[in-house]
């Protein structure tokens, strides 16, 4: 077996005649807004004429930077020559919405319960979820194990934590011992551009990026899952491989510094990553021959500006505060409202059952800013009080005005408005916070009408 | 302020005028039985005579890679000795009868010595149980106390030092010294602590990014509940080998690669790895450093051993069991003679070892390898190549006795037994009698096989109950000879 590397975590598997891409995103880069698209690096193009045929295709997530219609699209209608069977399989729990798409794009979709053996040609493969202990917008991640002939195996593990029932089957040898595993860095952190994801705007450490944190994610991707296998395998790191559109994304470590570190620290048992087009043998678990279908192209030395004015999208006031009202029921009877229940103080102070703001900016200065009444349970509109706000809430929102209107109408997904133009506050854990409601809230999981929305736009804007 | 390391353990801390030395190993190896002493690494000398004028020994516990007579008897008899009130008698009687005035602490309170101010902390009581009376000591400048050094070695973190950080009682230390005891074996090796059940070449234990879960150990796990992020952290410890075929060396003890793979990974604290006779300056000191020249690595002899050790790994080499440390029995009449003894030994020790973790977890076992246990669980094994004699026994958990086994073959007993060891019956006696160490004759001539954690085997068994800890009068004996055999000498 060989595998390439498409870019970011898109892979291609041949084993002979037999070729599986898992995860494709064969384009430029990923996003609903075609002004602001997250670009895979390193930059490369993938010449899909070149390409080998395809067996068939397998998503692991439905997330973006995996489940890419406009790439589906794209192999059926202009590459259907190339398809052998047009056949996506996707693990059990993969949602109703992304399968609609994956349909509408010309394919059959098979479901697969996790575990279960399916076959791709020559390959047999078997989706693994981890079940528990992960985020709740991961937890319908599958990793993938794929078996050739018995004898040589590999393991690609998607963006969530290693089920433990994929350690024991290796282990009892319910499947073979994969020569190469492919593990996930997902580590990121704000940079100069301002906060991403659920970083903290309150200028409090954050223990994500302290303590040795570069060892600490070294110890959870590579060092215990490697003693949980009774056989060491060969390792590649993979992930991180995108660049969000104003470069306010700052990986501290590549995957290729991390490899060469671990490999120091490590006994008969190199680590490696790949670029864009190198692959990897897997038997003898070694670099292999690179793919002339995928060539390294002219990277974009910066985060590329907007093309002109966006075109923004508005909410009258009455929809925002029903859309809100909505939310603040769900909010405050999950965990994220115990987080808010719990915190009578802020700064030295008493807090009003006024607990958190929603502040809607825009460019203009007509800013909104709501507040959510824990004991009304609603939102109230309020006068902007601009950065002030931070002093006198201890949990709040800031986004652009446009983008989460867009997010209401499905035209964004909440992934990409945390690294666009939200930004938030919390004197809680990260994973208690406002945004990480918000990651649950608008996940394409339990919004089957708005990520139906996004996805066939992205479909529409696609290049 | 500066830390001056000067191999595995040994540091010299000094400030204005002040010297402050801490568990000195000054020769080339150290060990309290002369035949069997261990070499310092990375190998270096140590002109003493540069420590001539120093105002405080301390000594944070009575392990040999500690507590070296030889390296005390180099020191001058003018300086303060220190220790914390746990330590063993033995040694506490030594360090008198080698001519020093000993003070021991048994309080957290300040204690100035010229330019410097030092406290003692218990270590944390969930310490193993052979390191639990380690004291840790917090330096720090007299005059000013913006952040000192506290050196942390061979222990948890005592909670009293914690507790004093919270309350604000003390300024968080800018350095912190951690010890890095862990002592990998490669594949085709062995180490004190190899489970001899579980030691394929290919296993995860011997394969793979071990090293990352070094420096975790050290640097994250350890680090976990301390108060604070200290600034620094400095690496030390696992500086000694123990020469075995062509392996000598462990992986991941050279602590310089270690501190630069682990900067490479931190986005905030510092982590210093130092050769011996290199510094770590806490504060740019505005009077000049003396320059330390009188601690020299011998950098050859340091180069050949790494080598060795990348040799070692990549040509698959592997070193064998030594048949014993001490001379092998020769003759049958003896060989009963010693096993009698032994046999006498196992009915004294079965009562701790029931009560010990090794006996706690092995109650606790229903099944092994897929069989029902029944009631004997634990097994020793005494061999003696010279005369091709092995015998073994059982402890009996119902009857509380060990009783004979007629299994020899150390395969068969692993198969059998979650827990159990085989060594040369002259080392077994040699430990229990007081004539050699346990710790000359683990990772050398004792092979030992456990289920569950590293420290639930019969090994750490030994350590408790014959090493000083457990049996000080064992130590007692062994220091006794080592000052019958020592020119001592006051050295002003």
């Amino acid at each position: 077996m060989q595998l390439t590397m498409i870019g970011h975590e898109s892979w291609s598997l041949q084993a002979g005649d037999c070729h599986v891409l898992i995860d494709p995103v064969l384009g430029g880069g990923f996003g609903s807004d075609t002004d602001r698209q997250f670009a895979i690096i390193p930059a490369r193009n993938v010449d899909l004429q070149r390409m080998p045929a395809v067996d068939g295709i397998v998503l692991t997530t439905e997330h973006l930077q995996h489940f890419h219609p406009a790439s589906l699209r794209r192999l059926s209608s202009d590459c259907g020559h190339l398809l052998k069977r047009k056949v996506v399989y996707v693990p059990e729990l993969f949602p109703g919405a992304a399968e609609a798409i994956v349909r509408a794009c010309g394919y059959e979709v098979r479901r697969v319960d996790t575990q279960a053996e399916f076959v791709i040609g020559s390959l047999r493969l078997r989706f693994y979820m981890p079940f528990t202990e992960v985020l709740f917008w991961d937890s319908r991640v599958a990793s993938l194990h794929v078996e050739h002939q018995g004898r040589e195996a590999v393991f690609i593990q998607s963006d969530t934590r290693i089920a433990d029932a994929y350690f024991a089957d290796v282990n009892n040898g319910a499947v073979a011992w994969p020569q190469v595993m492919v593990m996930t860095n997902n580590f990121q952190c704000s940079g100069t551009q301002g906060p991403i994801g659920l970083d903290n705007l309150l200028p409090v450490p954050d223990q994500r990026y302290t303590r040795l944190s570069g060892l600490r994610l070294l110890d959870e991707i590579v060092h215990r899952p490697m003693r949980r296998l009774n056989q060491v395998p060969t390792l590649l790191l993979a992930g991180n491989g995108y660049r969000d559109p104003f470069g306010k994304t700052h990986h501290p470590w590549s995957n290729l510094e991390l490899a060469q570190i671990c490999s120091e620290l490590s006994l008969l048992r190199a680590v490696h990553s790949l670029t864009p087009g190198e692959s990897f043998d897997v038997a003898p678990a070694r670099p292999g021959d690179p793919a002339g279908w995928i060539c390294a192209s002219e990277e974009q030395v910066g985060p590329c500006p907007p093309k002109g004015r966006r075109q923004t999208v508005s909410l009258d006031t009455q929809r925002i505060k029903a859309h809100l009202d909505e939310m603040a029921r769900t909010w405050l009877i999950t965990r994220y409202g115990q987080v808010l229940m719990a915190q009578s103080n802020y700064l030295g102070r008493p807090v009003s059952p006024c607990r958190a703001v929603l502040q809607l900016i825009r460019d203009d200065g007509a800013g909104q800013q709501w507040v959510l009444d824990v004991s009304r349970v609603e939102f109230i509109e309020v006068p902007d009080e601009g950065e002030g706000a931070i002093k006198r809430y201890p949990y709040g929102i800031r986004v652009d005005h446009g983008d989460f209107c867009k997010l209401v109408l499905g035209e964004l997904q909440i992934w990409e408005l945390l690294n666009l133009s939200a930004s938030q506050w919390y004197v809680c854990d990260r994973y208690d916070s406002p945004l990480a409601f918000w990651l649950e809230y608008y996940n394409e999981q339990v919004d089957y009408g708005r990520a139906l929305r996004s996805y066939e736009l992205s479909l529409v804007t696609a290049p | 302020m500066r830390a001056i390391f000067i191999g595995h353990q040994t540091w010299l801390v000094e400030h204005g005028s002040t010297r402050i030395l801490i568990d000195p190993l000054l020769c080339e190896d150290f060990g309290l039985v002369d035949e069997h002493r261990i070499e310092i690494y990375p190998p270096r000398t140590v002109d003493a005579a540069a420590l001539s004028d120093i105002d405080l020994i301390f000594l944070s516990h009575e392990h040999s890679d500690h507590f070296d007579i030889k390296s005390l008897n180099l020191l001058p008899r003018s300086a303060r000795f220190v220790v914390g009130a746990t330590i063993v008698e033995p040694v506490k009687q030594c360090i008198r009868d080698l001519g020093f005035t000993l003070t021991q602490v048994n309080d957290t309170d300040q204690m100035r010595v010229g330019d410097l101010s030092l406290r003692f902390y218990p270590a944390d009581p969930k310490t193993a149980f052979w390191e639990s009376r380690v004291t840790q000591v917090h330096i720090e400048e007299a005059e000013q106390s913006s952040g000192g050094i506290f050196i942390a070695v061979d222990a948890l973190v005592s909670e009293v030092f914690k507790t004093d950080i919270v309350a604000g009682r003390l300024v968080p230390p800018k350095l912190v010294i951690v010890s890095n005891n862990s002592r990998v074996s490669p594949p085709g090796a062995f180490q004190s602590l190899e489970n001899w059940g579980k030691n394929a070449s290919d296993s995860n234990r011997k394969v793979g990014p071990l090293g990352i879960g070094v420096l975790s150990a050290v640097l994250t796990s350890y680090m976990d509940d301390f108060p604070v992020q200290p600034e620094n952290i400095a690496l030390c410890g696992g500086g000694f080998i123990k020469r075995l075929g062509a392996f000598a060396a462990f992986p991941f003890s050279d602590q310089p690669t270690l501190s630069r793979l682990a900067n490479q990974l931190s986005l905030d604290t510092n982590i210093v790895g130092l050769l011996p006779g290199e510094a770590f300056a806490l504060d740019t000191d505005p009077r000049p450093q003396a320059v330390i020249d009188w601690v020299q690595v011998d950098k050859v002899q340091h180069n050949l051993l790494m080598g060795e050790l990348d040799q070692f790994i990549d040509a698959r080499k592997t070193v064998e069991v030594v048949a014993s440390v001490r001379p092998d029995v020769q003759d049958a009449e003896a060989y009963e003679e010693l096993l009698r003894r032994a046999q006498a030994e196992l009915q004294r020790l079965a009562k701790s070892l029931m009560l010990f973790i090794t006996g706690r977890k092995v109650l606790a076992m229903s099944h092994y390898n897929g069989c029902k246990l029944g009631p004997k669980r634990i097994v020793f094994s005494f061999v003696a190549h010279a005369l091709g004699r092995q015998d073994s026994y059982a402890l009996n958990l119902i009857s509380g006795q060990f009783e004979a086994e007629a299994h020899n073959q150390l395969e068969s007993l692993v198969g059998l037994y979650p827990f159990g060891v085989c060594l040369p019956l002259v080392d077994f006696i040699g430990m229990v009698e007081g004539d050699l160490q346990v710790w000359d004759i683990v990772g050398v001539s004792v092979q030992s096989w456990f289920e569950t954690g590293i420290f639930d085997g019969l090994i750490p068994f030994f350590y408790s109950y014959y090493g000083e800890n457990g049996s000080p009068e064992l130590l007692a004996k062994i220091i006794w000879r080592s000052m019958r055999n020592l020119e001592v000498c006051p050295c002003n």
